[in-house]
């Protein structure tokens, strides 16, 4: 202040402009706020963001966000919000957020209404803007491969909700294997196209993805025009060719990015092995001891490999640093093969193996524990017999199946409380005549509760698929006109074709649950499947 | 022990936090003193008081500097002979209108995009009615401090407004002599580096590598002298913080008029660099309504504890107090403008 004063006395004038002006115009601001704070507040109290809004749900969206203007009472809230059809879930908030968790994947195929027709806000300020707003779930879906007419070996997708079916392959083109991508906007498949009387197609399998045509449903906003948009159903790209070597078995990561593929040289028998396909990267062979089965762990980074009477973890993704190096295109020639052999020369990382277990079938969505089948090679008493167990990621393990027939297959349900198992039975007729009866078990993790679910007729080969709301499953049923086709050997799938030609295939949906009690309570009983009229076989949900 | 322990630490994040930001500041200061002919920016400048501001408010976007930073950048705009409204349009909307502070907004509201948007908006209508109610005083000299007000040039044409684009450099050798400044208009030989530094622009003739070094030594300067304040700005937050309970703060967010109140009291308590201070507000997003939110983000970067000490360097107490109660007064009537009629 003492500049200040200085200042005004050797300038000699008080007051600048500037003072003047400022003056006033603090002057009138506070006249503005003045004004704004008698007039009180215009606007009442309403939610702002409701996370769901217009989109489609899909069961990975455990829980919708409500935002308000303004905090909220949470009581007033929890009372008065309705979601029709109901859904069970639990309230959380975060000052003005409002966490709405459900208990249970919300049904596909629905479409809800959720509204709030009052609140309290907490500054006691009277009123609320009703809110009202509509959101759906995804359609149900499934693909599966054609069995007669002209969908025949085609790979066909079949909306549910909409009762819908589309043609995704070209006729000529057989297709042996497919997996969805996890945004079910493409599928994965393998499939061969046999030239006239040409017998041994396996050779000729080639892996594909394949658009559905349906828009992938994420939270980008429709002003964002620079998005690509969903490419048409049925536009397909070649994603490995059958240059050199044969292509077997696959798996696609849940990520969508990983494809893991056993392939066999055509001239080399040797050369057997699994390959990572990782997006923009050149095909490589993992450089691992000889394997069986595998399948990609729920964090898209490592591979479960059967080796031997374990299972070896190995990590997928880059280690060396060589192998960055860019390559221009995604070829199998042999020189670059060779050439990117020699780059990994080195094995590939091993992350663990698992002595004791010789199959995997599944692994929980949030990689928390695993089901894996133990063969019993190490005691002498349970020889010929395989065991079920799960295991956690801690390490703590669960005995929840023992059968003198083999486990098919297995698969957690959503929360991973329950384990879907497909087990063939074995049965003796007579003194000779074996028989193997595949049924359906739902095996609760925490009580090891088995209860059978359905009993299916003796056949080869069974595909079970979980819808991905957990409310039902859906199976195929091939009965064989030969009924000594008892093969247990399911790895020989080259024999698969001849079988096919005189089987009935048939798709049926079987209802897990009665109530939502049994549903809240991971509680499925024994109901009716429902047959479908569909011929096909492999079928599969769309998540 | 605790509390000083406490202390010292906030004192310490602030300071690490603001410091890189600082030095940005300062290289952009004195690379623009040396690399870019201002007195050739300021020429084309708009001649009207509000359009000025408007451009004034403006050019933060080539500048990414924040709080910290732009007070030198602002200084040396008023020594080159800047229009006032350009130069405090700068003063206020450049730590929120550049590329830097828009992008770590994004950030951070991602999911309120409207704060984003409202944020920059208010900041721009704020700064260039501030920087129009400077453009009153036709010579800015009596509110700035002496030194600063001392090495401006005075071919400043106090009728018009209108900055002579002839002069400065032929009188200057080697960046020795200065035309003088005050009514005397003789030349003065720089013999401090505080006037030295504050000279307009000696170097455009120079070669690259003498601007080089001329620019890092001016760099140097300037830290030294920018740096004691924000270190003083520093430790009186990082002491207000802890002896002031920030639960007593919160308890006053609840409503529509307190909320803003306490989270303008925050924003000038917390000292948070521009670039950063919008996490820093995310933090509250849940408990506070959006116009207190907002408050914090327009008033906080025009004007904070530390911020005043920087201000103090270049104006004198009743500019600063003017420019306070300007930017407080404005952005508590758009929070409350956006919390009772927007919601």
């Amino acid at each position: 202040m003492r500049t200040f004063s200085r200042t005004s006395r050797r300038e000699k004038q008080p007051l600048e402009p500037l003072d003047k002006m400022a003056t006033s115009v603090i002057l009138l601001m506070i006249g503005i706020i003045a004004a704004m704070l008698l007039l009180g507040s215009q606007a009442l109290p309403k939610v702002r963001t409701f996370s769901w809004q217009d989109r489609a749900v899909s069961a990975d969206d455990v829980a919708f966000m409500l935002t308000f203007t303004q905090p909220v009472e949470p009581a007033s809230v929890e009372a008065n919000l309705k979601i029709e059809p109901e859904l069970a879930g639990k309230f959380s908030w975060a000052g003005r957020r409002m966490a709405y968790t459900l208990a249970v994947p919300a049904p596909y195929g629905e479409t809800y209404t959720l509204s709030l027709p009052e609140a309290n806000a907490l500054n006691r300020q009277s009123g609320f803007e009703p809110f009202r707003s509509e959101f759906r779930t995804r359609d149900r879906i499934f693909a599966y491969i054609g069995a007669d007419g002209e969908e025949k070996g085609r790979l066909v997708m079949f909306n549910f909700t909409r009762k819908e079916k589309k043609l995704l392959t070209p006729a000529g083109q057989t297709v042996l294997n497919f997996q969805p991508y996890p945004d079910r906007d493409r599928i994965l498949y393998l499939a061969a196209s046999p030239a006239e009387g040409e017998e041994n197609t396996l050779a000729f399998a080639e892996l594909y993805s394949v658009a559905t045509g349906i828009e992938a449903e994420t939270t980008a906003p429709k002003w964002q025009i620079w998005r690509p948009k969903p490419a048409d159903a049925g536009e397909r790209s070649l994603i490995l060719d059958n240059k050199d070597y044969q292509n077997l078995k696959f798996d696609l990561s849940p990520n969508g990015k990983v494809i893991v593929i056993q392939r066999v040289n055509q001239q080399n028998p040797a050369d057997f092995g699994p390959w990572v396909l990782i997006e923009g990267e050149p095909p490589r062979k993992l450089q691992t001891e000889p394997g069986g089965d595998f399948r990609i762990a729920p964090d898209s980074a490592s591979l479960l490999l059967q080796q031997g009477q374990g299972t070896a973890v190995i990590a997928l993704t880059e280690t060396d640093s060589a192998q960055t190096a860019p390559e221009t295109a995604p070829e199998t020639a042999p020189e670059k093969t060779a050439k990117t052999a020699a780059k990994t020369a080195a094995t590939d990382e091993l992350l663990d193996f698992l002595p004791d277990y010789g199959l995997t079938l599944d692994i929980a969505n949030d990689g928390s524990a695993a089901a894996f089948v133990n063969f019993n090679q190490d005691d002498p008493e349970k020889r010929f017999t395989q065991s079920l167990v799960w295991v956690s990621n801690r390490g703590e393990e669960k005995l929840l199946l023992q059968t003198d027939g083999n486990i098919v297959s297995a698969q957690f349900n959503e929360d991973n409380e329950l384990l879907y198992c497909l087990v063939n039975r074995l049965v003796v007729e007579g003194d000779t005549n074996y028989l193997v009866m595949p049924y359906l078990t739902a095996i609760n993790i925490k009580t090891g509760q088995a209860k059978k679910l359905i009993e299916m007729p003796p056949q080869p080969e069974i595909t079970v698929s979980l819808s991905p709301d957990g409310l039902a499953i859906l199976f195929d049923e091939m009965l064989v006109s030969d009924q000594q086709q008892n093969d247990q050997d399911r790895q020989a799938e080259s024999s698969e074709d001849e079988t096919l030609m005189e089987a009935t295939h048939r798709l049926w949906l079987l209802p897990l649950f009665s109530t939502l009690e049994e549903r809240l309570l991971d509680n499925p009983i024994p109901l009716p499947a429902t047959e479908l009229e569909i011929a096909g076989r492999q079928p599969m949900w769309l998540s | 022990m605790v509390q000083l322990n406490t202390g010292f630490t906030l004192f310490l994040s602030l300071l690490v936090e603001a410091v890189p930001f600082l030095l940005i500041g300062v290289a952009f200061s004195s690379l623009l003193m040396f690399f870019v002919d201002e007195r050739a920016l300021i020429g084309v400048l708009p001649k009207n008081a509000f359009l000025g501001a408007l451009s004034g408010s403006l050019i933060g976007l080539a500048f990414p500097v924040c709080e910290c930073g732009n007070v030198p950048v602002a200084r040396r705009l008023l020594v080159q002979g800047a229009p006032t409204a350009v130069s405090i349009g700068f003063l206020l909307a450049a730590p929120v209108i550049n590329p830097v502070v828009f992008w770590a907004t994004w950030v951070a509201f991602r999911g309120q995009p409207e704060v984003v948007f409202l944020r920059v908006g208010f900041t721009l209508i704020i700064a260039t009615l501030v920087g129009w109610v400077f453009s009153r005083q036709p010579d800015i000299g009596p509110f700035l401090q002496d030194s600063v007000a001392r090495s401006r040039f005075r071919d400043f044409n106090r009728e018009s407004g209108e900055v002579k684009p002839s002069a400065p450099s032929a009188l200057l050798q080697g960046g020795t002599f200065i035309q003088g400044a005050g009514d005397m208009g003789a030349a003065l030989r720089i013999d401090t580096p505080m006037a030295q530094r504050l000279v307009a622009n000696p170097a455009l003739e120079k070669t690259f590598s003498q601007k080089l070094t001329l620019a890092a030594e001016n760099m140097v300067r300037e830290l030294r002298e920018l740096g004691a304040v924000l270190i003083l700005g520093s430790a009186i937050a990082a002491t207000v913080q802890v002896a002031a309970p920030r639960e007593l703060i919160l308890g006053l967010g609840q409503g529509m008029v307190s909320s803003i109140v306490a989270m303008m009291v925050l924003a000038a308590v917390v000292s948070i660099c521009s670039t950063v201070d919008s996490f820093f507000a995310l933090s509250f997003a849940s408990t506070f309504t959006t116009g207190s939110l907002l408050a914090f983000l327009i008033f906080g970067p025009m004007i904070d504890l530390k911020n005043i000490g920087l201000l103090l360097t270049v104006f004198k107490g009743r500019a600063v107090f003017y420019l306070f109660a300007l930017a407080a007064l404005m952005s508590f009537a758009c929070a409350l403008f956006v919390n009772l009629f927007i919601g």
